[in-house]
């Protein structure tokens, strides 16, 4: 089921000096992570990249999680070292058609040399705030039990 | 009455769900598409409200077959990516089973069948050269026509294997306001040239538009060998269109007869083109025979193979493809009565031929008007799954790919769509 997006999170994956990462797998289990600085958040709260590669393993484990409602994990990490994950299911496979197209012109803008081998848009369904610091908190709170005894000793 | 409550063969075959489920590899959506090829889809009065024909590619006729009486779309995007290249089909008496239904619900297009909703669906977009004239005074949609990604263009508008009656291939409604003797289809003099050349300057000012270029044609049969005018024919329009285009080679999808080696060479040789299709349709030699008796009488069965194979000495393994009707090796009466025996026979021969080289190119045989076919009734949905996913198994494992004959640059071919996820 989709999950709203919260500002903070929205703002930290449209910044562009943010650093964000989408893991797939292929139809076989295998799984593949690559950096991709064009995702962003849309107005409508879903996750939206360029895909440039055609022929990229990305292209083709989003395709395959498309056709088989299968969840993508995207993971931001800011400059302040705040980490956010959004695992969701791409629904749209956007590669023709005049959105399509502006789509393109930008690429090119960025980059002459960049062709576009679709937009997808992917509907979040679980955001986990993946910060160190929230992290360690929210699992010492639940796990106490799990932790070397040294870091209990008494100091001298 | 319905069809159904005729036919009744809504209780002799799998539904789409269990063929879904019976079958875990295919991708929901694409069995959607395929069922849709073989049904057909009709348009409800919302559906054909929602047709914006400033925004939305629309043909008076469907520009291959030639006649019809609505301006229809003539294809669907779904959310994948994907298409289905259909417009609007006229529920017939004498088809076997309903068509879907494209309708409207939340001023959304939704494809439907027995009242449950499948997708969304999008028309196309009309091409923005679709209204220009060429500086000949030529309306530019007479020259070439589109997809959402490729550009065609059809060089010739008559199949000659129709010069001799019933020679045509007996499922095909293409080119059918052109079968007469003595027509010769549309006239491709100097000024048709450079219309293509204006047109395809033209076509290319939309960005991100066209993916590739495809050109196919009926088959021309003279010259001094056989094909050799279809070969100068698609040379010269080829060479009208690299006029504005600056690369030697460029993606072309090419779907022609089936040339010999020396007429491959020259095609390879002397224009852009790096993939090539030709046509096998049906892979049986008695009903090749049968299904294509102009194919068969003037070139044959194992030569049709082996110019398949010679193509691949040019081209290299993986860029040439053997198009197939998929579903047409059931037609009755000489066609097989038993499905796995007919798909058993389909892909032990592909087997064979994509251990040369050759990739398949499947489409989904629809009983179209004007074909001689018309009336026959096509396999259940289960076939054509099992079929498309048969034929992606057998690239595969022949370390085949595909190209112009793709989702993107064709979108025709439902095995070909499995390639995205390989
Ligand atoms: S070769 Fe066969 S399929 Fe192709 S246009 Fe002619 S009759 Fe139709």
């Amino acid at each position: 089921m989709a999950v709203k997006i919260k500002k903070e999170i929205a703002d930290a994956v449209n910044n562009p000096d943010n650093i964000k990462v989408l893991a797939s797998i292929d139809r076989h289990g295998n799984v593949h992570v690559v950096a991709k600085g064009s995702i962003t958040v849309t107005e409508d709260g879903r996750i939206k990249y360029w895909e440039l590669l055609e022929s990229s393993q990305t292209n083709k484990n989003v395709t395959y999680a498309l056709w088989f409602n299968k969840e993508i994990a995207i993971n931001v990490i800011t400059t302040d070292r705040r980490s956010y994950q959004i695992k969701g299911i791409p629904r749209v496979n956007l590669n023709a058609g005049h959105e399509y197209e502006e789509n393109y012109i930008k690429a090119q803008e960025k980059n002459e040399n960049n062709d576009l081998a679709a937009v997808y848009y992917i509907e979040p369904t679980e955001i986990i705030e993946e910060t160190y610091s929230s992290r360690l908190a929210e699992e010492t709170k639940k796990h106490p039990l799990y932790m070397h005894l040294d870091r209990l000793a008494k100091k001298e | 009455m319905s069809i159904n409550e005729k036919t009744h063969w809504r209780e002799k075959e799998l539904s789409y769900d269990q063929v879904i489920d019976k079958y875990p590899d295919i991708p929901p959506i694409l069995a959607l598409k395929i069922d849709v090829s073989r049904r057909g889809i009709a348009y409800t009065d919302a559906a054909f409200a929602k047709v914006d024909s400033n925004k939305h590619h629309v043909e008076p006729f469907n520009y291959m077959i030639g006649h019809g009486k609505q301006i229809s779309p003539i294809g669907l995007f779904l959310r994948d990516g994907s298409v289905i290249c259909q417009g609007h089909q006229e529920v017939y008496d004498w088809t076997y089973r309903d068509p879907y239904i494209l309708d409207v619900v939340d001023d959304k297009l939704v494809i439907v069948d027995n009242d449950r909703i499948f997708e969304e669906a999008k028309f196309w977009e009309k091409p923005d050269f679709y209204d220009k004239y060429t500086s000949n005074g030529t309306p530019m949609r007479e020259i070439a026509s589109a997809r959402p990604q490729r550009l065609t263009i059809a060089p010739a508008t008559k199949c000659h294997f129709w010069d001799v009656p019933k020679e045509g291939c007996k499922y095909c409604a293409l080119f059918s306001a052109h079968r007469s003797a003595n027509d010769e289809g549309d006239i491709r003099d100097d000024k048709w040239f450079s219309d293509v050349t204006e047109t395809v300057e033209e076509a290319l000012k939309q960005k991100g538009r066209y993916a590739s270029f495809h050109m196919t044609a009926g088959s021309t049969l003279s010259g001094k060998e056989i094909f050799d005018d279809e070969v100068d024919l698609y040379i010269k329009t080829l060479k009208a269109a690299e006029r504005v285009i600056d690369a030697k080679k460029f993606p072309v999808k090419l779907v022609a007869s089936a040339f010999s080696k020396k007429q491959l060479q020259r095609m390879y040789e002397e224009t852009a083109i790096t993939t090539y299709t030709t046509d096998l349709e049906v892979l049986n030699k008695n009903l090749f025979g049968w299904v294509c008796p102009g194919k068969n009488r003037l070139v044959g069965y194992d030569e049709w193979k082996h110019r398949l194979y010679d193509a691949v000495e040019i081209f290299g393994r993986g860029n040439v493809d053997c198009g197939i009707v998929g579903g047409v090796e059931t037609a009755q009466p000489n066609g097989f009565e038993d499905e796995q025996e007919a798909l058993n026979n389909v892909l032990t021969e592909a087997e064979e031929i994509a251990s040369h080289g050759v990739s398949f190119a499947d489409c989904v045989w629809n009983t179209l008007p004007g074909a001689i076919f018309m009336k026959q009734k096509t396999p259940s949905l289960e076939y054509y799954v099992q079929l498309a996913l048969g034929l992606a198994e057998v690239r595969r494992k022949n370390g085949l790919y595909i190209y112009t004959d793709d989702y993107r640059r064709c979108g025709n071919h439902p095995n070909t769509d499995l390639a995205r996820i390989d």
